[in-house]
């Protein structure tokens, strides 16, 4: 299967080369530039130009119309942008085909024009302050977005977190250059592919290609890209600590740099809620959520703390989590393990076969999964791929102890409790670290792009500038 | 033969990496098997594991049968430490509980101490063990010297220091140990600092003075002495040892090429005799370098890399030489707990059992990989700060060592951006 993993203005010239995957999806040939500085240097002065010349005077209303377009064609299963990354993306990015389309259906889901619009007024309070000044608090307002933003997506496989870079960008009249992973190239080119066909002119003022960061090879490349921006762009950058860290040093200290740093999620469930009735939904929602995108997710829950004491026992719970996430491992199979998490998920299992012998704990193989249910409540690295440590409490009390050594890496919770204790337990840990969403098992996948990601509207940290004017 | 006697007949071998092959593995092979019989009969745990494993000593008949041998984790020695009651600890050993006269403790990377229960036999042994290891492939003699770039072993918890010490110790005696070592780094006044013209005044008073530490550990005290344009030439058959990688400093991380360069600007130690130790945690032993830069594995262990697969019986699978997978390292020595352990790490065999190195020494021998990581998806940020170490007594976290090859389930054939820079045969740390 051949695809494009670029999406460069046209009249900028440049090598072609070939990305070889494979995997056990298949094989796929992903063209993509030979990444140069040459080339990041014309490809960003075309998309600057073109947001100048057009994105610029765009109503923002419009954009939202075309991404919106561009997002129902790709909810199409016949389109032939669908069609190509569902024959390419399982294998670039090891997600099963039926995950995939899941994934890539949230995505439009989330781009139609109304969800784009409601974020814009939750953000902004009237999108239409991009388009002029506008009536507001201190007079008469608008908003201006970065000149240029560069996207960084260091993590990789999980779909969509490109997508969502550069259509925030993109509804706030920013040209946006996308360095996407250079492990799975293609999502970025296929949605700006999309844009071009409802609206070239918008995705005009758009790019993206990849190159493996941090490679000594393109250390001239990543000094233009990230060294070479000014006051008046951005640097935004999805990833590890390392790789944070890594390409904070080389981007220009007057240019705006923002981090998305790795998170995790866990679910905390009352014991009033561990009943014969509910178990089965309980242990269905809950196994939904850490079955999407196999568990690799910044909101996938990792851990599961179950209180004592319900008609339910914790362990009882685990066992029905396990049936549950093996149903959805024949539906919504996981897809390629790295050999890598094969030989720790391998250990995982001695492991838990050693501390069964002593009594400690009890393990199940759902399909394509692994559930532990440790009494000893160990603090082990996630592995994720579906291993999901189920951890029993006396009371929920002791869950914000026990997560202290990472709760500083907290972004989402899910709480199954009467309605009390969600109230209270809302409270509690919305105080805690950087807990940024808080929600219901079997919803923790699901979010408006309205959400404050990490925390943070999408627009904080100066990506858009404001003008007031008051006329006397 | 008893395994025992033919884990004391490696031991006490003039050197034991000089042996004929075939003896060497018979010995191997007896030692390990009866190692097996004794774990199983006397360790009930072990026993319940080795049958959720299905396997049993009766199937152990030849040195190829040995990859069935039930491995533990790592993992799991940290977890009975940090999370079980000292009870559990009881429960994994395998000889009667007041014969324990000693728990080793390193700190790995949950912070919380793993214990390592040992009686007074498996001791004796260990530290013979490792102190043939130091003799043989370090190729050091009774009147050698040793600079430690570190603090002595009261002031350094950390097991490469203690173990380093103890062999030289096993090898000279105490009181020789005591006049023929020297320790670079000072605490007093509750700060480190290295104290340079100690290393210079012991290098003038002659004789063959070899160096020890962590690679870190060498690079400061090159800078210090460039910045006091001081040059020191070490003699031609002074050996520099390295070991612990570079934890906490990772940073500042060169590869092994830049650090035998930088050691050979510095000390004057040709790259031949720059030779870093793969310490391994949880059998309290060492693989060294030979100066082919090939770690040699002692005839009384076993160790060979085992297929990368989530099926727990895959383990068992011996990967072909040459070829990368799961390390696993089993030593009969030790007779108060199954020494027979996985950390997760990679690594594969670049000499054959039955083959001989380039140095004229016994295989096999291993080139380590490191932990291949895995970056996609966002939910790893505990990955990063739990990498494990294999030879980390000091709770420091692990290195980024390279993977040997990219094993991605998603392939990137090509073009290819280069993997292992360099980092080849480099200890994890």
């Amino acid at each position: 299967m051949n695809a494009k993993g670029y999406f460069i203005p046209e009249g900028v010239g440049f090598e072609p080369e070939t990305l070889f995957f494979r995997n056990k999806f298949g094989e796929a040939e992903i063209e993509a530039p030979r990444p140069t500085r040459e080339l990041a240097q014309q490809t960003i002065e075309k998309i600057e130009l073109a947001r100048e010349n057009h994105l610029l005077g765009t109503p923002v209303r419009k954009i939202a119309e075309s991404i919106g377009r561009a997002s129902q064609n790709l909810s199409d299963k016949n389109y032939y942008l669908r069609k190509e990354a569902e024959e390419t993306m399982p294998i670039t990015t090891g997600l099963s085909p039926p995950m995939l389309s899941v994934g890539i259906d949230g995505l439009t889901r989330m781009f139609r024009k109304d969800k784009m619009l409601e974020m814009l007024y939750s953000e902004l309070g009237n999108p239409e302050y991009l388009d002029g000044f506008r009536e507001s608090k201190a007079g008469e307002s608008r908003a201006f977005g970065k000149n240029l933003i560069v996207n960084v997506f260091g993590s990789g496989g999980v779909p969509g977190l490109q997508v969502i870079g550069i259509v925030n960008g993109l509804l706030i009249k920013s040209a946006v250059f996308s360095k996407p992973d250079s492990g799975e190239p293609n999502l970025p080119s296929i949605y700006l592919r999309a844009i071009a066909d409802v609206d070239p002119k918008i995705a005009e003022a758009a790019a993206a290609f990849p190159w493996k960061g941090g490679s000594p090879e393109y250390a001239d490349l990543e000094a233009y890209v990230f060294g070479g921006r000014g006051n008046k762009d951005a640097v935004v950058i999805y990833g590890s600590n390392e790789t944070i860290m890594e390409v904070g040093k080389k981007v220009n200290p007057e240019c705006k740099f923002i981090a998305y740093p790795p998170r995790t999620g866990l679910i905390m469930i009352g014991k009033e809620k561990l009943t014969k009735g509910n178990v089965t939904s309980l242990s269905r929602r809950a196994a939904m959520d850490v079955c999407i995108y196999d568990q690799k997710a910044c909101f996938s829950p990792q851990r599961i703390y179950v209180e004592a004491g319900g008609e339910v026992s914790p362990e009882e719970f685990a066992h029905a989590l396990s049936n549950e996430m093996d149903k959805l491992g024949k539906t919504l199979p996981v897809g390629q393990l790295t050999d890598y998490a094969k030989a720790r998920i391998n250990e995982r299992k001695r492991t838990y076969q050693l501390q069964k012998a002593l009594g400690n704990a009890e393990f199940f193989n759902p399909e394509g999964g692994f559930v532990v249910f440790d009494r000893n409540r160990a603090l082990e690295t996630p592995i994720t791929y579906r291993t999901v440590h189920v951890m029993p409490v006396e009371n929920l009390s002791e869950v914000p102890v026990l997560i202290k050594p990472f709760e500083g890496h907290i972004q989402a919770v899910g709480i199954e409790a009467g309605d009390k204790r969600f109230e209270e337990y809302s409270d509690i840990f919305s105080r805690i670290g950087d807990t940024s969403r808080i929600t219901t098992p079997g919803n923790m996948y699901i979010f408006p792009p309205a959400i404050h990601h990490d925390g943070r509207r999408n627009y904080d940290d100066g990506l858009v500038r404001w003008v007031d004017r008051i006329k006397k | 033969m008893g395994y025992l006697e033919a884990c004391d007949t490696l031991i006490n071998e003039p050197n034991p990496f000089r042996m004929d092959i075939e003896r060497a593995n018979t010995l191997r092979f007896e030692a390990i098997r009866g190692s097996f019989e004794h774990h199983y009969a006397n360790n009930g745990i072990y026993r319940d594991f080795c049958k959720a494993m299905n396997v049993k000593p009766d199937e152990i008949k030849t040195l190829d049968d040995v990859p069935k041998i039930a491995l533990i984790t790592s993992e799991f020695f940290k977890q009975i430490s940090a999370y079980s009651d000292e009870k559990d600890l009881k429960r994994i050993i395998s000889v009667p509980p007041e014969s324990i006269i000693k728990h080793f403790t390193t700190s790995g990377t949950t912070g919380k101490p793993s214990k390592y229960p040992f009686d007074r036999d498996s001791l004796i042994r260990l530290s013979k063990s490792n102190a043939q290891i130091l003799k043989c492939i370090g190729d050091v003699s009774d009147d050698d010297k040793y600079i430690f770039l570190t603090a002595d072993p009261e002031h350094t918890p950390t097991g490469l220091v203690q173990g380093m010490y103890q062999s030289i110790e096993t090898n000279i005696g105490k009181e020789r140990a005591k006049e023929q070592v020297r320790f670079a780094v000072s605490t007093e006044g509750g700060k480190s600092h290295y104290q340079i013209d100690k290393i210079l005044n012991f290098l003038g008073e002659g004789g063959v003075v070899h160096l020890f530490g962590p690679p870190f550990a060498y690079q400061d005290v090159a800078k210090t002495l460039k910045s006091s344009k001081t040059e020191v030439k070490m003699g031609e058959h002074s050996k520099a040892f390295t070991s612990g990688g570079w934890k906490g400093r990772q940073h500042e991380m060169i590869t092994p090429r830049e650090l035998n360069a930088m050691i050979k600007d510095a000390y004057g130690i040709e790259e031949c005799n720059v030779r870093d130790g793969l310490g391994l945690t949880d059998v309290f032993s060492w693989l060294l370098e030979c100066e082919h830069k090939r770690k040699h594995v002692p005839p009384w262990m076993h160790v060979s890399p085992r297929l990368e697969s989530d099926n727990m019986e895959d383990i068992k699978i011996m990967m072909p030489q040459g070829q990368q997978g799961v390390i696993a390292f089993l030593t009969p020595i030790i007779s108060s707990y199954p020494a027979f352990i996985t950390t997760g790490d990679l690594g594969l065999l670049t000499t054959g059992f039955d083959e001989k190195c380039e140095c004229g020494n016994i295989g096999p021998t291993v080139k380590y990989g490191g932990r291949s990581g895995d970056p996609r998806g966002c939910a790893l940020v505990e990955m990063e700060k739990m990498q494990r170490s294999i030879f980390d007594m000091s709770g420091s976290k692990a290195g980024s060592a390279k993977p040997i090859d990219d094993p991605a389930a998603t392939t990137q054939r090509g073009p290819k951006p280069p993997v292992n820079n360099g980092y080849e045969g480099h200890a994890m740390l």
